[in-house]
């Protein structure tokens, strides 16, 4: 059953978001907004070196200088292998960070922490600190990582991973995957076409807009609190507990505005830090990134190398897939593991093919730090799955298109391989609910005037060119990630509805909030949301894995059905019936003969008047599946054969996530997901020197789209229904990220005949390549 | 710290006080003229500095049919001045859009833009092929000097003490001229990797005289005299043109550019000098949408 | 050193440190709305009007801005009478995470101010100098045709038709499950 056909009330509506008009006031309040009297400023001395041990440090110049509270080295604090990343415990990361260490590897690494009265003394400060450095070689090549011959990047002993995979920081590597459907080498042997290719994907920054930025304090009765741009408030509180040796009843966490994630705020960078600081002196603390450290110091996108192999009949059914990734997760493992596993499981679960394999090593190296982007792997693979599967089509003399509708899942398909790759254990044999893939291929092929135009590159010096991708994202962490809500309701008919669930733009609050008021039966707003504080709101995750809409979503939506209960039995009290008798319709409970009391009546009785109790529930959920949201995209770009730059004209994105629970929020996160994966085909990339040092960290030199560079972008959503989310709901947050990288690469090989498989296409490659195949 | 020596900051009203205050203040005292630039270049041990926001040097004039440029004019006012737009078929003003962002605009003034360039800064670059003609006053009086011998060396080594840029002068341009530019960035709003401005009189598809000129190969716009020679009182048509853009490629120096190799730029400057030579000497359309 | 700026229509006397921007300067002073984000004069988060122009407020030494008249977006518009453009942010999905907004709408101002009817090109070169992460900018540039519209007819004499209050629940520019 599609949303058109279900009659919602608040659900599958442009609702305003909840704060923005708040925001469009001016009156948001993000982290670095608040101070408290007596703050000091944080500051990290970042290291020169990508790979060094530190020999000394002499900090007593720095300590002496007027307005210096403290000054921190790795002897100052104690030495606990954490991960930064911030994902469900126990962390499929490997313990391999500490928080201030003897040792750095990466140019920007953190050496030591300065505590001033302002932020500028605190600068001053570091460059007081005199360090010895005993310079080791370095890595920088991920091909190089494994070799015996490469520096052992983790030679501590007392790294490990907890749970039970292998890790070998002796070998640089962090993670091995391996997964296997069929038999490939059977469906290679099978085909009559194949085609085999390398592809290399680029680091990039998230650049959200707000930098990161953290604020901790002692409260009245003692304990720690910290303000932060935070996506995970509850992993944030679990780490800064394991690296400072306290305890999670010590410490609260509370995330307000926040300026954008994208999965870069996935991770604990500086909470630790004003921590220490303000168990040191008593004193609240702040630290704020400048945007040259977002870039340097923060964390990337994974830089992967991947090998795809793909093989069909002459008809076009394929029959094997093989596809490696060799990951760069720099020197720390993070999200390593499970950003390469999700290069499989977004990849190869959306085709009709018996023999799949899946395999990956993630290495170390020391340039800059790997860890969540949006898109999650998911990104990487499909941006050589679906050039290979258009290289593929071509040389079978088929439409792309027709490929694709040939051999793409629909609904209620089953995918072994989830159960060899998914994040989280999957019993049973894991299927695919809702997909309308195909038809979005189809609404999006009619929308750009796929068969009219494409092969048709025109002559001179500009040529156009069209080409499309298809993609899918997930759902949630079935088995692993859990969520939870809380709500009470008021005299007047209102309710508080309190959830860890992480606004962090996207529009959790107010989507939330649709969900139970949809089942309430009021208007949105009439929910009052409240989110993200460890000791007032119950747990969640936090923003990523798309799970927020579908997992939070369905916890909301079951507390607001143990609320509605209990406002059935008040009702039907104060109409003298049975509860079987009335139903809740409009913010009324209503009984027979047409008799009918208020909400507000039913909260105030409960409150003041009679029997009263607090009209309240919570509930949890975790998700037994990750529902794919798909996608399918269409570009066309024109190209300067004389200098390789490449315009894109029109860009169409058919999209299916069920049923968008506010589909003004769901389109901006289409489009805005779109074009960040835009300028990440085009313009985005880090230019490293010879030692590792990152040499555009600023938006001169690194270049993101500006209203100006956007093309004229048409977004559809196509009707869908996902039974097992709520009200039809699956995710939208990430997906479209993923389309441009593929969709671009095959219309510049449409427009002028080269395909290009490392990204970005700035115009130089382009033009390189150009140049090449003219030459013959 | 940024100005840790900082005692004084003055606004002087005219001219003759502003040259006065820098003339007493030598090395100590800094003028500002959009004040932007500290972001690039720091300002560590200047003791006064000396905003010239006040003076009365903000003004576009149409003069003996050309333009008359206050020194601190924004080069917002320039990109939408229609005397700017009229001038030299509106190099100037499509220049000025293409400098930075809306609110960059707002900021960076023309003067700044001329007397402190960066290897990215625009309007040397078209100052150059207009022969524009910078007026400076100091202590000493009034003095012009041609933009051939401003931009020769840094232009602020030209200056003495007390000097102050107030105005650039843009001469009238013969009837059977025609001027074009061209950049190229990887995104809309970004530091020109390279530019090229050509100004040329001619008559049908010959070519009398010409200026080509490239800026953000170096930090001070060059001309290419090889490919200006290779067309001058010739005849145009499209292997002469494929043949001037070629030697300008190869006759450029290139500074390095950590975003791209020297050859790009050199095939950057290749395709603009063809392109611009294209519509500008062989009358060929390409719409405008698809030019940087 | 003391300077005299007028915020949002009032005269204040504030000492400016030699080192610091105007927007350090601002923030200092309790304008939260005015966002660090970059810097360099890149990404716009700092934008104010400055005597009429919108500039980056991080690119101007606050000890050179004396008797400067600031506008920041609190002065555009309050919780019970907002401006058009904050009305049609909210609107048209133009807001995300926030932090790039009160830039977008100063901006924004500054163009209707100059050009009440802008085109779409108009528009897109009006913000190039707000850089945003969540939008992908089609919202925005909707909201700000959406308010130019409502401006332009609420200057036009009686006739016309009943804006809808704030906060109502509408997809103006993007229909809901369909095409967009």
């Amino acid at each position: 059953m599609s949303a058109a056909k279900q009659k919602f009330h608040q659900v599958n509506t442009g609702v305003d978001k909840v704060d923005a008009l708040g925001l469009a006031l001016g009156q948001g309040r993000f982290t670095d907004d608040y101070s408290f009297p007596g703050m000091l400023h944080g500051k990290l001395l970042r290291s020169p070196h990508a790979h060094a041990r530190i020999k000394s440090i002499k900090t007593k110049a720095a300590a002496a200088l007027p307005g210096v509270a403290v000054v921190f080295t790795h002897r100052d604090v104690p030495r606990i292998a954490i991960t930064t990343a911030g994902q469900g415990f126990p962390e499929p990361s490997p313990y391999d960070e500490f928080i201030l260490d003897n040792k750095v590897r990466f140019v920007g690494d953190k050496v030591a922490l300065v505590a001033a009265e302002t932020a500028e003394i605190a600068e001053e400060a570091l460059k007081l600190i005199e360090v010895e450095y005993e310079v080791l070689p370095a890595v920088f090549d991920p091909r190089k990582s494994m070799r015996s011959s490469s520096p052992v990047i983790h030679d501590e002993k007392d790294c490990e991973i907890v749970i039970p995979v292998p890790y070998e920081p002796e070998k640089n590597r962090v993670a091995r995957v391996d997964a296997v459907v069929g038999d490939v080498k059977r469906g290679v042997a099978e085909a009559e076409m194949t085609v085999e290719d390398e592809f290399e994907n680029q680091t990039a920054s998230h650049s959200a807009m707000e930098p990161h930025c953290a604020i901790s304090r002692l409260d009245e009765n003692g304990r720690l609190e910290i303000i932060s741009t935070t996506q995970v408030p509850f992993h944030c509180r679990r780490i800064v507990c394991r690296a400072l040796n306290l305890a999670p009843r010590q410490v609260r966490v509370i995330k307000p505005r926040l300026g954008g994630g994208f999965g870069g705020k996935q991770e604990v960078l500086l909470e630790p830090y004003v921590s220490l600081i303000t168990l040191k002196t008593g004193r609240p603390a702040k630290m704020r990134l400048t945007r040259r450290e977002v870039f340097v110091s923060a964390r990337v996108r994974h830089n992967m190398i991947t090998k795809v192999q793909v093989a069909a009949k002459k008809d076009g059914e394929l029959t094997a897939i093989d596809l490696y990734a060799l990951s760069n997760t720099g020197p720390y493992g993070t999200h390593g593991l499970t950003v390469a596993s999700n290069v499989g499981t977004r990849t190869l679960t959306m085709f009709r093919c018996p023999n799949l394999r899946f395999s990956s090593d993630v290495v170390y190296t020391n340039l800059s730090v790997s860890g969540a982007y949006r898109g999650y792997g998911g990104t990487q693979g499909i941006l050589a799955t679906a050039i290979a599967m258009d290289d593929l089509a071509e040389r079978l003399g088929m439409d792309p298109m027709d490929f694709y509708l040939k051999n793409v899942i629909s609904g209620g398909t089953e995918v072994p391989i989830l159960k060899e790759l998914g994040e989280g254990p999957v019993l049973g044999q894991p299927h695919i609910g809702s997909c309308e893939l195909a038809a979005c291929i189809r609404a999006g092929a009619e929308a750009i005037g796929w068969k009219e135009n494409r092969g048709r590159p025109g002559g001179g010096r500009f040529r156009r060119g069209m080409g499309m991708a298809v993609m899918m994202q997930g759902s949630s962490i079935p088995y692993i990630d859990m969520a939870s809500a809380f709500i009470k309701m008021n005299e007047d008919g209102s309710f508080n509805l309190l959830m860890g669930a992480t606004e962090i733009g996207q529009g959790s609050d107010t989507v939330l909030s649709q969900i139970a008021a949809e089942v309430l039966t009021v208007p949105t707003e009439s929910i009052i949301p409240f989110s993200s504080d460890t000791d007032l709101t119950p747990f969640d995750v936090g923003a990523y894995a798309s799970s927020t809409t579908y997992l939070s979503g369905m916890a909301v939506k079951e507390t607001a059905e143990k609320v509605k209960e209990q406002i059935l039995e008040v009702g039907a009290k104060m109409l003298g019936v049975k509860k079987e008798q009335v139903t809740l319709e409009g913010g009324r409970v209503r009984g027979p003969k047409k008799k009918s009391v208020t909400l507000a009546e039913i909260g105030s009785r409960a409150l003041y008047q009679e029997e009263q109790f607090q009209i309240a529930a919570t509930a949890s959920r975790i998700s037994h599946e990750s529902p794919p949201p798909f996608a399918a995209h269409f570009a066309e770009v024109e190209v300067d054969r004389a200098t390789g730059k490449v315009r894109v004209l029109r860009y169409v994105q058919a999209v299916d996530c069920g049923t968008p629970i506010n589909p003004v929020l769901a389109r901006g996160q289409a489009i805005g997901a779109l074009i960040n994966g835009l300028s990440y085909a085009l313009t985005e990339r880090y230019i490293y020197s010879k030692k590792g040092v990152m040499l555009n960290p600023n938006y001169g030199y690194y270049k993101i789209y500006s209203s100006r560079d956007i093309p004229e972008i048409t977004t559809i959503f196509v009707p869908s229904y996902e039974e097992t989310g709520p009200f039809g709901a699956k995710s939208v947050g990430e997906i479209c990220i993923s389309g441009p990288l593929p969709a671009i690469s095959n219309a510049i090989y449409d427009a002028v005949d080269v395909r290009l498989h490392r990204t970005p296409f700035t115009p130089d490659k382009v033009l390189e390549a150009i140049q090449l195949r003219e030459r013959g | 710290m940024r100005l840790s020596e900082l005692k004084k900051v003055s606004y002087p009203e005219t001219v003759a006080e502003a040259v006065r205050i820098l003339a007493e203040g030598d090395t100590r005292a800094l003028p500002l003229s959009g004040g932007v630039s500290f972001v690039f270049a720091p300002l560590k041990s200047v003791e006064e500095l000396v905003s010239l926001s006040r003076l009365p040097l903000s003004y576009i004039k149409e003069e003996k049919g050309g333009l008359r440029i206050g020194a601190i004019t924004p080069v917002a006012d320039l990109a939408v001045s229609r005397a700017a737009e009229k001038y030299g078929d509106g190099v100037l003003a499509r220049t000025a859009r293409r400098i930075g962002s809306t609110l960059n605009r707002n900021l960076i003034t023309v003067g700044g833009n001329l007397v402190q360039p960066f290897i990215w800064s625009d309007l040397p670059t078209v100052a150059l092929v207009l022969d524009a003609v910078v007026v400076i006053q100091g202590p000493g009086g009034k003095r012009t000097v041609k933009a051939e011998r401003f931009f020769a060396r840094m232009p602020k080594q030209l200056l003495k003490a007390g000097e102050l840029v107030t105005e650039v002068i843009f001469p009238s341009l013969p009837k059977n001229s025609r001027t074009a530019c061209e950049q190229f960035g990887l995104t809309e709003v970004d530091f020109a990797y390279l530019k090229t401005a050509i100004r040329l009189s001619r008559t049908g598809k010959k070519c009398l005289d010409l200026a080509i000129v490239i800026g953000g190969a170096t930090i001070l716009p060059q001309r290419a005299p090889g490919a200006e020679a290779a067309l001058k009182g010739k005849t145009a048509n499209q292997v002469l043109v494929n043949e001037a853009s070629e030697i300008a490629a190869e006759e450029i120096r290139v500074q390095r550019d950590i975003r791209c190799s020297e050859d790009y730029k050199r095939d950057l400057a290749r395709a603009q000098v063809r392109g611009i030579l294209e519509r500008i000497l062989l009358d060929q359309k390409v719409p405008e949408w698809k030019l940087f | 050193m003391e300077i005299v700026l007028t915020i949002n229509g009032e005269e204040k006397r504030v000492d400016a440190r030699p080192s610091e921007t105007l927007l350090d300067l601002l923030r200092r002073l309790g304008y939260q709305s005015v966002k660090f984000g970059c810097g360099e004069g890149a990404c716009g988060s700092c934008t104010v009007i400055m005597d009429g122009r919108p500039v980056n407020s991080c690119l101007v030494l606050a000890v050179t801005a004396d008797r400067r008249k600031i506008l920041t977006v609190d002065g555009l518009g309050t919780r019970q009478a907002p401006h058009p453009l904050q009305t049609a942010f909210v609107e048209a999905g133009a807001v995300q995470c926030g932090f790039c907004t009160p830039g977008m709408i100063l901006s924004s101002w500054a163009l209707l101010e100059k050009t009440p009817n802008p085109s779409e090109e108009e528009i897109r070169l009006a913000l190039d100098g707000n850089l945003c992460r969540c939008t992908g900018y089609v919202q925005i540039i909707e909201a700000v045709k959406l308010a130019a519209g409502r401006m332009r007819r609420k200057k036009k004499p009686a006739g016309k038709k009943k804006k809808p209050a704030p906060g109502k629940k509408k997809t103006p520019a993007g229909k809901k499950g369909k095409k967009s």
